[in-house]
């Protein structure tokens, strides 16, 4: 996972519980790197390792942790860090989501290393899409169901979004319906 | 590209693109047209912040230049300011991945400098944390060094307690050296079979729960020798606050140890020293009160019999100088009492104002002989009813009191009782006695209230007392919390204050308790039977119970008494305890368990301190007298265990059919006198009751005549006022011979009254 991600995970401990609470979210984790470079690829456990650690910690079942990471990622890591690169992804919600897909390949391309989620976009209408997710890492649609929540936010669409189909429930992976 | 360029035929380039690069030649059709292997950069004239880069390709045939080419944004704010998105821009076009890279090479700058932001804050902390382990390192040389020069041992074990460094002072006190005793458990090393288990577990327990410890315990030196330590535990914590060494300090206190062994030796020889003293005094007590209870009860009889005035005054010195002794073997036991702290004060309701009243008519005796003013002050706001011992508080004040009277020769006493304060119900009281006597020299005062003082020889020799008085009241004030405090001038006069607290009592004014009148025939045709070795005492005894018409059988030992329960039956027993042979409590037991189950048995006794009363009960007596008991006392006791009811004549105020006033006046008070008057009547009236209604019978009418006249002066002399016209009558009918119903009549009312007043002047009698 791309450096960003687990700078990310830091981040949201640190500005919503204090620097304390990420040094043991750390220790938790057993997790000795210091310095997350953005741009440098980590192995997916450490993510995994921080997710849990944090839900530990922090008291909060491992799917809140992954949700809230979502928004944080979107409203706060985007923003900050890549600034207008977010909004570049399109005019509006569906825009956005619609282009997903070519972001992502876009994406594998500029950086051969990681290995980002492949989307699909079914089942378009104007206030609704179906959105396939992709990922050779599993235990991740709650993180993506944060992300979409972010997204809703920050194009200010109150947004629903139904996971249809999972690869807990035998699909090869995860569908969500997401509706504005 | 509609959304930046403008559209349509026949404009002009130049009017709407300048060429930003190549920028050294003049721009124009001939040499574009030739240049189509060159990068141009258009700029658009209306918005000279945007570019197009790309190039040209000549159309030979149509003689038309085409460019080729996409916009070109320095950021993606650019490229968002002007409206586009990623959607806008052919897959092909790498442009907009160019931005994202730029992007990401921002962010990794920025993660470049964050990066050494840190690095630099860690490399200030680790200079400031250099700097104090450096200082920490002086300060642990200095520290380590007092550790070596301290005399007391230092021990350092890890954190399981297993030694790791010692001083040399450990070297010294131990006899151990750092070699022999590395590695292993100081209590393993230094502990022997005396040393206490109990602490020697408390030091483990608290070195295993990482806590602080202090606590002295017995060690061995490496020859054997015992010797003391007082050790000082603490853990010393790493940085995750877990125990990492334990650091001790042991002082040796061998020798203050053997310092407080001799103190305790010497005050459990002090205290047994002060029970052999107790126990001595009580004893003393019992020995010197048996005989004076004998002498005081002999005396009382004695004074009921017809004698001169000298023996009248041989009498009254006796017994003056029996009362004296047993006020101070009372005061002798009264601090007995107070140092051994058996001495329990009452919790009870009591009238302030009857008490200090109480007090003024017992001293008003001795004022008035001595011609001295007695007076008493009492607050208004003082409570009617207090709580606390008025016994105790009676006993202060009458000793104070009998001292300043003691010592004043004119002028007064007073005796005030101020308030001082009241607080939750409890008032804050003063209680000042005051006098114009002879006043106490300065130096003596630090001396006033020790035992056995008095000011000097001379004062002993002309006042007397044993100099107990004092010291008592200020015992006895400090057992009720108060204090005493003394004001005093040569020559000008003596203020003992007494300031005690009492509760306020919420209970309405206790009525007074009247002694009773007893009737003389209380205990006629009982069986008592008085069990004493002394002599006196049990004549004393009989004499009393005998006064109340009992019949008493007397034993002089334990056995004895056990032999005549085994034969007779008795109402009641009246027991000494102390007997030699087989005391009273042996006594009751035998008794209790042979015949005599149920037979009620009074303990009497001279051992007058605390317990002895629970003792004699949990014997088996039923109930207890001290001794020298009061005639009333025990008569009481006696009739109340035998169930007789109506033990005092009459508690109401009774109607007096007679009136002692004259006589009274004529002796000038003088109760011998008047007791003998009594006495004289009682004898007459007794003879003539009878012999008037016999004669009467008998038809002896100048016999009727004869008697009367005999009781009349008699009548009235003790102004016997329902008799007076009675005898008249009786006399002059009988004289003038008229045997007739108003004669009989008379004399039946005759013989009812003067039963009635016979009965009285008993009481009379017994009373005085």
């Amino acid at each position: 996972m791309y450096g960003i991600v687990n700078k990310a995970i830091e981040d949201l401990v640190t500005e919503n519980f204090g620097f304390p609470a990420w040094e043991s979210v750390k220790k938790q984790s057993g997790i000795e790197l210091d310095f997350f470079v953005s741009n440098e690829s980590y192995d997916d456990s450490v993510t995994y390792k921080l997710a849990m650690a944090a839900s530990e910690v922090l008291k909060m079942p491992l799917e809140q942790v992954l949700i809230a990471f979502g928004e944080f990622w979107v409203l706060k890591t985007g923003k900050e860090k890549y600034g207008s690169l977010m909004e570049a992804g399109g005019n509006n919600l569906r825009e956005f989501l619609t282009n997903l897909p070519n972001f992502h390949t876009r994406v594998s391309l500029i950086y051969p290393n990681l290995s980002p989620p492949e989307f699909k976009v079914t089942d378009s209408t104007e206030k609704s899409l179906h959105l396939h997710y992709f990922s050779h890492r599993p235990g991740l649609q709650e993180f993506v169901r944060g992300l979409l929540q972010g997204l809703g936010k920050m194009y200010n669409e109150s947004i629903f979004i139904e996971l249809i189909a999972s690869r807990d429930n035998g699909s090869d992976h995860e569908v969500f319906r997401v509706s504005w | 590209m509609a959304k930046l360029l403008p559209s349509g035929n026949d404009l002009k380039f130049g009017d709407h693109f300048s060429i930003l690069r190549p920028k050294f030649f003049e721009p124009g059709f001939q040499y574009l047209s030739h240049h189509g292997n060159q990068m141009i950069v258009l700029q658009p004239v209306k918005n000279p912040d945007l570019k197009f880069r790309g190039q040209v390709e000549y159309l030979a045939g149509k003689n038309q230049i085409l460019f080729f080419g996409a916009p070109w944004f320095d950021d993606i704010s650019q490229m968002r300011a002007n409206g586009f998105t990623f959607l806008d821009f052919a897959f092909h076009d790498p442009s907009t991945d160019f931005l994202q890279v730029l992007k990401n090479q921002e962010i990794i700058t920025n993660d470049i400098k964050e990066l050494l932001s840190r690095i630099n804050r860690q490399k200030k902390e680790l200079e400031k944390t250099t700097q104090q382990l450096r200082d920490n390192q002086s300060q642990l040389k200095i520290l380590s060094r007092i550790a070596e020069l301290t005399i007391n041992a230092v021990i350092i074990t890890d954190a399981k307690g297993y030694i790791e460094w010692v001083n040399d002072s450990f070297v010294r006190i131990t006899g151990y050296t750092l070699e022999e005793v590395i590695g292993k458990k100081p209590g393993h090393v230094l502990q022997g079979e005396e040393t206490d288990l109990e602490t020697s577990k408390y030091m483990s327990k608290q070195i295993s729960e990482g806590k602080d410890f202090v606590c002295e315990i017995l060690n061995y030196h490496k020859n054997g020798e015992k010797y003391w330590i007082k050790v000082f535990g603490h853990p010393i914590l790493d940085e995750d606050g877990k125990v990492s060494r334990f650091f001790a300090l042991e002082e040796d206190i061998t020798i203050s140890k053997k310092t407080e062994q001799a103190l305790r030796d010497a005050k459990e020889k002090a205290d047994a020293s002060a029970m052999a003293k107790n126990i001595f005094l009580t004893n003393m007590s019992h020995e010197i009160r048996t005989p004076l209870n004998a002498i005081m009860g002999m005396g009382q009889q004695l004074t009921k019999t017809n004698l001169n005035e000298k023996q009248l005054f041989y009498l009254d010195t006796m017994n003056s100088a029996a009362e004296n002794l047993l006020v101070i073997i009372n005061d002798i036991l009264d601090l007995s009492r107070i140092e051994a702290g058996k001495l329990n004060l009452e919790n009870i309701h009591f009238n302030p104002r009857t008490l200090i009243n109480r007090c003024i008519n017992v001293m008003s005796p001795k004022a008035n002989e001595k011609g001295l003013y007695l007076t008493a002050n009492i607050d208004d706001e003082i409570a009617a009813n207090l709580i606390g011992d008025p016994y105790r508080l009676n006993q202060m004040l009458l000793n104070l009191l009998s001292n300043s009277l003691k010592f004043t020769e004119k002028g007064s006493v007073s005796l005030s009782l101020r308030l001082m304060s009241e607080k939750h119900g409890v008032q804050s009281l003063k209680f000042e006695v005051k006098d114009t006597g002879i006043g106490i020299e300065e130096k003596f005062k630090a001396n006033l209230f020790n035992k056995f003082t008095q000011e000097d020889e001379s004062i002993v020799r002309k006042f007397g007392g044993t100099g107990l008085g004092l010291n008592i009241t200020k015992k006895l004030v400090e057992l009720m919390g108060g204090s005493i405090h003394v004001e005093s001038k040569k020559n000008t006069g003596s203020t003992f204050s007494l300031f005690i607290d009492f509760p306020v009592s919420e209970e309405k004014e206790q009525p007074v308790e009247k002694g009773p009148t007893l009737n003389p025939e209380i205990l006629r045709g009982r069986e008592v039977l008085v069990v004493e070795d002394n002599l006196m005492n049990r004549i004393l005894a009989r004499i009393v119970l005998q006064n109340f018409g009992a019949n008493v059988s007397e034993a002089e030992s334990g056995f004895k008494a056990i032999s005549l329960c085994s034969r007779f039956r008795y109402d009641i027993i009246i027991m000494d305890i102390q007997m030699p042979g087989m005391d009273g409590y042996q006594t009751t037991q035998h008794i209790r368990n042979g015949l005599c189950r149920n037979v009620p048995i009074i303990a009497l006794t001279a051992n007058a301190l605390k317990g002895e009363k629970e003792k004699c009960l949990a014997a088996g007596m039923d109930a207890y007298a001290s001794k020298p008991f009061s005639e009333n006392d025990l008569i009481v006791i006696v009739a109340k265990l035998l169930g007789i009811t109506g033990i005092d004549v009459d508690h109401k105020e009774e109607i007096k059919l007679y009136d002692l006033k004259f006589l009274e006046e004529v002796s000038r008070g003088d109760r011998t006198f008047i007791k003998t008057m009594i006495e004289a009547f009682i004898m007459v009236a007794e003879e003539v009751k009878s012999e008037i209604p016999d004669n009467f019978q008998q038809g002896n009418i100048p016999g009727v005549e004869a008697a009367a006249h005999k009781l009349k002066s008699n009548v009235d002399t003790l102004q016997v006022h329902s008799l007076k016209p009675l005898i008249r009558q009786i006399e002059s009918e009988a004289r003038n011979g008229n045997k007739n119903e108003t004669l009989g009549s008379a004399i039946d009312d005759f013989s009812l009254i003067i039963e009635n007043v016979l009965t009285q002047l008993k009481g009379e009698l017994l009373a005085a």
